[in-house]
């Protein structure tokens, strides 16, 4: 693949201070995204995923409880040094988020045109009317039929699907690079869910911008990216295309979750996979392997040391020192 | 399982007024509209539904949480439609419910050991060190620790929290659970761990659970039938190897052709509706579904389908199946 990476995380840590010390949310994490593509990160709660997309927007306060480390590489930039003024013209500019809740993300005391027209306002030279020309253009854009009206109707006029596409079209209405899509359709039926997973796939293409979509459902990743990282406890344990992660999975963790899901075609032909024990707390992290305490496989050298994110031939990158001699064991949906 | 239904609904409603300022009553939300079904003993009903289809209105009337507009309900052959609260009271231990934010449904200032003992203080009438042991017994049964007893619902896991929800509906020993959304806020290995402890319980305890949930994949796996609500609608219900072959109302197959698959190679034709959900302050006339439905023709704008059986077992509200 010759495409051009738009984004770069190297190394990337996030530290909390809290009452109770200081927690890593994400350790290490390091990940590219490439212009045009859908990169999805995935994972289950608190393993770090959305703390990954907010230090990319650097949304965390520094001055008072948050540290980064690492270096998150845009536009040959390293938004973890860039001035906070250049950051502003960043965020929302050339990357831009979509959260889960659109309700809480919308002001509600403003009409939908506005909240679309104030970014727009912010990040281009335009008058009032071309920024309500263009913002009407993007509802249009995203599906909105009559956005003439929708124009001046406020977010609780608005159905959940509705109101998410009126976040997407905030999100693009200054043609960003880079979207960062957190959770966009959680909230959403599945009918919706459809929709705007289909609106997302082809805006990704029509504005040839890379899109981070960050979700814990493999299934939707199944079906929207084209590359897949799997994050646990602040760490990325397995990094690879969709169709080989589907098919080989090679991480414990990554196989579990897979064999956790239960299949729509075939119903209950056998005892669902159950990946023992919880996801532990970030201030009780195992030493060692991440995974060890949960994990089928270990043995006494995953509690010794922990494992590097390592490429293996097939270009897969995974975090477990037995992945290779777990492969030969055979195909690893059964 | 035994063909005795434990639980039967005929022709239920459960309307919610609404009131202009004058308190006179100016419309209806019609949230469950002329539903009947039967759950046999010991078997699992799926409800499916997008939200605001009256799937959870439907679970909470059947155990009259709420109170019917019409219709009538039978748990295990006794009417109980017209039962007051305190004549319902002794019946309440037969059938329990098991809500989706095991959070917000347990009291942040109790801890878990109150919270369950509470549940037994207004069933039963046993001696405190009794009591005491049989909550012991039960944290035990759903995976939990004698520690939890003492524990605070913020001290849990979502599935921790969950499970004190499941132990809470099974100490007074129900023979009905109604469990909404139990599984949906769960992440997906504590996921799996809950839907095994459901499927153990009841084989157990031979409960009868109806299953609420929007996620198909979860209600196939966990259900003997499944029923398809739209706008307080039953408009399809069948067994569920059966339904998910061969879904007959359109919606049914919208739904499930929306639902994503964990195979990337899998490029499944997708019917994409139009419109939104219309509001059940004022639902169209004739079939509910036809302002969306690819299908529609004249008669379903005007003429409401009335359920027929359409194959053995399998009902469906729709012209032109």
């Amino acid at each position: 693949m010759m495409a051009e990476s738009i984004l770069e995380v190297n190394n990337l840590t996030t530290r909390f201070r809290t009452e109770r010390g200081t927690v890593t949310a994400v350790q290490g994490v390091s990940f590219h995204v490439q212009r045009g593509e859908i990169l999805g990160l995935v994972g289950e709660s608190g393993c770090g995923k959305s703390v990954t997309s907010q230090s990319i927007m650097r949304l965390y306060d520094e001055k008072r409880f948050a540290r980064y480390e690492g270096e998150i590489l845009f536009d040959g930039k390293n938004l973890l040094t860039l001035p906070e003024k250049q950051m502003q013209a960043v965020r929302g500019g050339r990357i831009a988020m979509v959260f889960q809740d659109s309700l809480s993300s919308l002001n509600p005391v403003f009409t939908c045109g506005d909240q679309i027209m104030e970014s727009i306002l912010i990040h281009q030279k335009l008058s009032r009317a071309e920024a309500k020309e263009q913002a009407v253009e993007m509802l249009r854009l995203v599906g909105i039929p009559d956005p003439e009206r929708r124009f001046s109707q406020y977010p609780h006029e608005l159905s959940g699907g509705m109101r998410q596409r009126v976040m997407i079209a905030c999100a693009l209405s200054c043609r960003p690079k880079l979207l960062i899509a957190d959770e966009p359709t959680t909230a959403l039926d599945v009918t919706i869910q459809a929709q705007i997973m289909e609106l997302i796939v082809d805006l990704n293409r029509e504005l040839d911008m890379g899109v981070i979509l960050i979700t814990h459902d493999l299934s939707v990743v199944a079906e929207t990216c084209s590359r897949v990282a799997v994050m646990y406890l602040g760490q990325i344990v397995e990094e690879a295309d969709v169709l080989s992660l589907f098919e080989h999975p090679m991480h414990p963790y990554t196989r579990g979750l897979l064999k956790s899901i239960p299949s729509v075609s075939e119903g209950r032909r056998e005892d669902l996979y159950i990946i023992e024990g919880t996801v532990p707390l970030l201030s009780q992290i195992p030493q060692g392997c991440r995974f060890r305490p949960r994990c089928p496989y270990a043995t006494a050298a995953c509690s010794e040391r922990m494992p590097e994110l390592e490429p293996l031939p097939s270009g897969q990158k995974v975090r477990c020192f037995r992945a290779s001699e777990l492969a030969e064991g055979g195909p690893s949906h059964v | 399982m035994s063909d005795q239904p434990i639980l039967e609904a005929q022709h239920l409603r459960t309307w919610f007024p609404i009131r202009g300022v004058a308190g006179q009553i100016v419309g209806n939300v019609k949230a469950v509209d002329d539903v009947s079904l039967m759950l046999c003993r010991g078997e699992t009903y799926g409800l499916v539904g997008e939200t605001g289809c009256g799937k959870s209105t439907l679970g909470r009337t059947l155990i009259r949480l709420l109170d019917p507009t019409d219709g009538r309900l039978f748990l295990d052959g006794t009417d109980i439609t017209e039962l007051s609260a305190r004549q319902l009271l002794p019946l309440r231990a037969r059938m329990q419910m098991v809500f989706q934010d095991p959070y917000s449904s347990l009291d942040g200032r109790m801890h878990v050991g109150e919270i369950l003992m509470e549940t037994l203080a207004i069933q039963k009438r046993r001696n405190r060190k009794e009591n005491m042991e049989l909550v012991l017994q039960l944290l035990d049964q759903v995976g939990l620790l004698p520690e939890h007893f003492y524990r605070y619902p913020h001290e849990l896991s979502g599935g921790q929290r969950q499970r004190v929800g499941l132990a809470r509906a099974l100490l007074p020993e129900p023979e009905l659970v109604i469990c909404d959304e139990p599984v949906s806020a769960l992440d997906v290995s504590v996921r799996s761990q809950i839907i095994r402890l459901l499927l153990d319980l009841q084989e157990q305890r031979d409960l009868s659970y109806l299953f609420i949930s929007h996620d198909m994949s979860v209600v196939r796996y966990m259900s003997d039938r499944v029923g398809v609500m739209y706008l307080g609608h039953l408009v399809e219900e069948a067994e569920t190897d059966e339904l998910f072959r061969l879904p007959l109302h359109p919606y049914t197959q919208v739904l499930l052709s929306a639902v994503p698959t964990p195979d990337p190679r899998t490029h499944r034709k997708r019917i994409v509706l139009e419109g939104e959900l219309p509001s059940p302050l004022s639902p169209p006339t004739g079939c509910p579904f036809h302002t969306r439905c690819p299908h529609a023709t004249d008669r379903c704008r005007q003429e409401f389908p009335e359920t027929r059986e359409a194959g053995d077992g399998h009902f469906v509200a729709c012209h032109l199946v």
